[in-house]
């Protein structure tokens, strides 16, 4: 029987004018997003190469003409360039920090990318799978979803199907089971078509890694049109008239794709506001003048331990001040993290964070890569202390502030570079643990609230 | 009978639920937009503040090395109406010889918090355009074919009546009913920066967040234009529906987005890291030049070679400031013939590497333009484009036009000081009047109290282990640089950045403006057309 009704509602489905519509949309949007991504991507991928070039090139020059203890303290930018599976989901990466700025004591700080984005147009999204679906096929799933209960209704269609001797779940959940599959119908082709493109541009190579982010990405696809389709038969079975159940799945949809992400910022800045810049440069500047007054008497005078003081001078010195920008930093994190979690609230937005969590990219990504960037630049300090350790010459006294190491040149070959990696399956997992929880949560919520009503529905 | 009709309508929008829950949109979203960018808006005019006051301290200076001047742009109050650019760039601008303006430095968002910046946020324009553009084809969609549906329009039809009246009826009904809300709308944005503290617009400001009342109303009579026909070409409500959403999704989710990637992959972005590249080798040739030129200076001084009190500051060969008192004459020449030799050099090599910096910044301006172009295919991104050029957030009075004028005040800047002949003047890097210039020994003995008799002598007793202390026991008035009053700058060129005036910028959406009303009028004959064929059975 619950075949039965799938296949007569999936036939209707994809018979309708709406379904064809969509279906002409998805495929261009999905074709013209996939074409401006491999344009874009190979543009992008060139500059930054050519930039990283550039940076080594820069390390060279120093490393071999000024020597090791310049090459030491000389802060460098580490920068991470274009994701090969963005076409899946972009994850916003143009408008997180991409930049981070290190030398061998620490790693200072964090900025966008500013010559990865064009500063004269405002800020916009790619036409990545990830957003075509967010809001495209959300918005079909919701035209398809509103009127199976009350359309129906109207129709007097509904009261004929139930005189039949089959329970009311059986329908609610054919119905429910045959939008999602007809949403299927339409996102599988602009999905093919956009991995036609892909490969016949021959640009971008997908390997075993992007066919399980591929695979990964469409149960995460399939999962949130469920809950759409969820929130659409919601719609329908809250009222007895098609229209208002329109103007209901549109309210869920503005709910989710406009008013919960566009007001994050509010609720960032009111609920979990952070320290001020000032305050944070004043605390730094406290902390430093402690580290100064703990300093032993006439220090600087005494001309035989003076280097021995200067260095461990500045290197307490950067010590405090990283200590409260960690602080800080943190703070910022936080923040970030739990105004995601109030974003929680819409579907859409957690899509966005399971995506993202798919494809290893955006905030996942950033900060992996800023731990990493940690143990990498330890790994660098050791690097550093090795090579003066081996040069006789040099007073032994490593420090963010004044020159007093080894003056030889280093080999560009022996110089450690940040490695990015992706993060690992079970990384990407844990990232998406609570998102994935609420999501089925929401699902099965507004299913079992579309159950109760339409077990109260009155037909006639 | 218009009137009636549109009456009727107006009551029967009044009452249905898109119009309570359009309503109640508004009234939600509209505050939270409006604080959020009220708040940023605040937080740039208070770094504003301090800026400004420390840039008028750096006009506080002895010597026109040191005179570079800085500009800090006050905040657009308007931004938080339509936020366009405004976030995108610094606001302050520095003027150097050794390098055009092309950007700003300084406070770039108001947000500490740079993750944040991944959350977007949409301000007034954009809400406004997204709901009322809704609700306006909500309104209109079933005009026609609902009322086929129902019956009534049969029943409306068989009146005396002519079917124009009716069709103008029924815009006038649906106008009647998104009057009030884009009234209110405004008035609830105008109440909320009244109440703000510290927030104030100017006469001029009200009347361009007044002139987008009517603008935005052509544009949501577009949108009415729209449902209508699409509700007379179809017989069904449901397939007119279907119709007004997918083109409200695409005009203001999927085309801007498109046209901003397409514009991206249709005009490759420049590389930055070239650009970097071209300007180091033009900066290391004029370095080798200015180094050349220092060593023989001081060549042909010698021992001679001698300051008293000197400050500098060298900024990576782009501009550099001294200050020197007390030096000998032979110095000062040297010094006096460097800058004459340098500073223009340092112009030119700055116009040398404008040439690339210009070649960079084309390709994004290039960018943009195709961008804004395509995006033209959506009107609600026409709206959001007009409504930023009228609230000065646009990229071309915000970024394009103001660095233009900054470019020019630098031109005027370097005028002034070579029709002065600054550069090759000592007033450029001291104040001590020429005619005080000593010779070395005169100052070495003099300092000393007699000590010494020449610099030679003073050089043998810091061999031998003495420190410098003698030559500060007589004190030899007027060779502190500190000894020197600030510069008067009243003959200096002043900035002034005057933006583009209200009607000019209208001027410049006129275009646009007239494009939509053109459209509108064409599918206003179409509908009517349709209309008029139209199959009431």
């Amino acid at each position: 029987m619950l075949f039965h009704i799938i296949l007569r509602e999936t036939r209707s489905n994809i018979l309708s004018l709406r379904m064809f519509l969509t279906l002409i949309l998805t495929l261009t949007v999905f074709g013209l997003g996939t074409f401006t991504f491999v344009v874009n991507y190979q543009a992008e991928r060139q500059l930054f190469e050519r930039s990283q070039q550039l940076k080594i090139e820069r390390v060279k020059n120093i490393a071999e003409e000024r020597g090791l203890v310049h090459l030491a303290r000389r802060i460098f930018n580490q920068d991470f360039g274009p994701r090969s599976n963005s076409f899946i989901s972009n994850s916003r990466e143009k408008y997180l920090p991409q930049r981070f700025q290190y030398d061998s004591y620490h790693v200072l700080s964090f900025h966008p990318l500013a010559m990865s984005r064009n500063a004269l147009i405002e800020s916009f999204q790619q036409l990545s799978w990830m957003f075509i679906i967010s809001i495209i096929i959300s918005f079909t799933v919701l035209l398809l979803a509103y009127d199976t209960v009350s359309g129906e209704k109207e129709a007097r269609t509904l009261a004929l199907s139930l005189s039949n001797s089959v329970s009311r779940g059986l329908v609610l959940f054919g119905k429910y089971l045959s939008v999602i599959l007809s949403t299927i119908l339409v996102l599988v082709p602009g999905i093919a078509l956009s991995l036609v493109i892909i490969q016949s541009s021959g640009k971008i190579s997908i390997t075993r890694g992007t066919l399980v982010e591929i695979g990964l990405f469409l149960a995460v696809a399939i999962l949130f049109v469920a809950c759409i389709t969820a929130f659409g038969i919601l719609a329908s079975v809250l009222t007895h008239r098609a229209n208002v159940s329109l103007v209901a799945a549109l309210s869920f949809w503005l709910l989710f794709v406009v008013v919960v992400p566009n007001t994050a910022i509010y609720w960032a800045q009111s609920l979990f506001p952070i320290e001020k810049m000032e305050n944070v440069m004043r605390r730094i500047d406290m902390e430093r003048e402690d580290v100064e007054k703990q300093m032993p008497e006439g220090w600087s005078e005494n001309r035989s331990s003076y280097v021995e003081n200067r260095a461990k001078l500045e290197n307490d010195l950067l010590a405090a001040e990283m200590k409260v920008r960690r602080d800080w930093y943190n703070q910022m994190f936080n923040q970030y993290e739990r105004t995601r979690l109030i974003t929680s609230l819409s579907p859409v937005a957690l899509f966005e964070y399971l995506c993202e969590a798919v494809v290893g990219g955006g905030y996942l990504r950033f900060r992996k890569n800023w731990r990493d960037m940690k143990s990498f630049q330890l790994e660098y300090l050791q690097f550093v202390k090795e090579t003066d350790a081996n040069d006789p010459e040099s007073p032994h006294q490593l420090n963010p502030g004044i020159e007093f190491g080894s003056r030889k040149p280093v080999a560009i070959a022996d110089v450690p570079f940040f490695n990015e990696k992706a993060p690992s399956l079970p990384e990407r997992f844990s990232h998406a643990g609570i998102y994935l929880l609420l999501m089925v949560i929401y699902t099965a919520g507004a299913f079992a609230l579309s159950f109760v009503l339409f077990l109260r529905y009155d037909v006639r | 009978m218009i009137f009636s009709i549109a009456l009727k309508e107006f009551h029967n929008n009044l009452l249905t639920a898109r119009f309570t829950i359009g309503f109640v949109l508004c009234l939600f979203l509209i505050p939270f937009s409006l604080v959020v960018n009220l708040k940023d808006y605040r937080e740039q005019l208070k770094a504003y503040e301090i800026e400004r006051v420390n840039v008028e301290k750096s006009y506080q200076v002895r010597v026109y090395s040191a005179l570079r001047p800085e500009i800090v742009r006050p905040p657009e109050p308007l931004s938080v109406f339509s936020k366009g650019i405004s976030d995108n760039m610094g606001n302050k601008f520095k003027i150097l010889l050794g390098r055009q303006v092309v950007g700003a430095s300084g406070l770039q968002t108001a947000r500490e918090n740079l993750l944040l910046n991944s959350f977007f946020s949409m301000d007034f324009c954009t809400i406004l355009v997204v709901i009322l553009s809704l609700l306006a084809m909500l309104f209109t969609y079933d005009a026609c074919s609902g009322e086929r549906e129902s019956g009534t329009l049969r029943l409306m039809l068989a009146n005396p009546v002519h079917r124009w009246k009716v069709l103008i009826g029924k815009l006038i009904g649906v106008c009647l009913t998104l009057l009030p809300v884009i009234l209110f709308c405004f008035a609830l944005s105008a109440l909320i920066v009244l109440l703000a503290p510290q927030v104030s617009f100017s006469a001029g400001e009200w009347l361009r967040v007044g002139m987008l009342i009517p603008v935005s109303m052509v544009f949501f009579g577009l949108f009415m234009l729209i449902g209508l026909f699409f509700s007379c070409c179809l017989r069904s409500s449901s397939a007119s529906i279907v119709l007004c959403l997918l083109v409200w999704v695409l005009s203001i989710f999927i085309i801007p987005n498109l046209a901003n990637s397409l514009a991206a992959s249709l005009v490759a972005p420049p590389s930055h890291g070239d650009m970097r590249v071209a300007n180091e080798q033009v900066i290391a040739e004029f370095r080798k030049k200015m180094w050349a030129k220092l060593r023989s200076g001081f060549n042909q001084v010698g021992p001679e070679a001698f300051v008293w009190s000197m400050e500098q500051e060298e900024f990576m060969y782009i501009d550099m400031y001294m200050e020197l008192a007390g030096g000998t004459r032979s110095t000062m020449d040297v010094y006096r013939q460097f800058f004459e030799f340098v500073e223009p050099l340092r112009i030119e090599c700055a116009d040398k590497k404008w040439v690339f910096q210009k070649e960079y910044i084309d390709k994004y301006v290039v960018q943009m333009r195709l961008a804004k172009r395509l995006a033209l295919l959506s009107p609600t991104d026409v709206f959001r484009q007009v409504a930023s050029a009228l609230c000065r957030t646009d990229a071309d009075t915000r970024s394009l036009r103001f660095l233009e004028s900054l470019r020019r005040y630098r031109d005027d800047f370097i005028d002034y000081l070579e029709d002065k002949n600054l550069f090759s003047s000592y007033e450029y890097f001291t104040r001590q009047p020429p005619e005080t210039f000593m010779d070395v020994d005169e100052i070495v003995r003099v300092r000393s109290g007699g000590q010494f008799n020449s610099i030679a002598e003073y050089r043998q007793w810091r061999k031998e282990g003495g420190d410098g202390s003698p030559l500060e026991k007589v004190p030899i008035p007027g060779t502190e640089i500190t000894d020197y009053p600030p510069l008067e700058l009243t003959d200096m060129p002043v900035f002034e950045w005057k933006s583009p005036s209200m009607l000019g910028g209208l001027r410049q959406s006129m275009g646009k403006i007239a494009g939509i009303i053109i459209v509108g009028v064409v599918l206003f004959f179409l509908t009517f057309v349709y209309f008029v064929r139209y199959d009431v059975r």
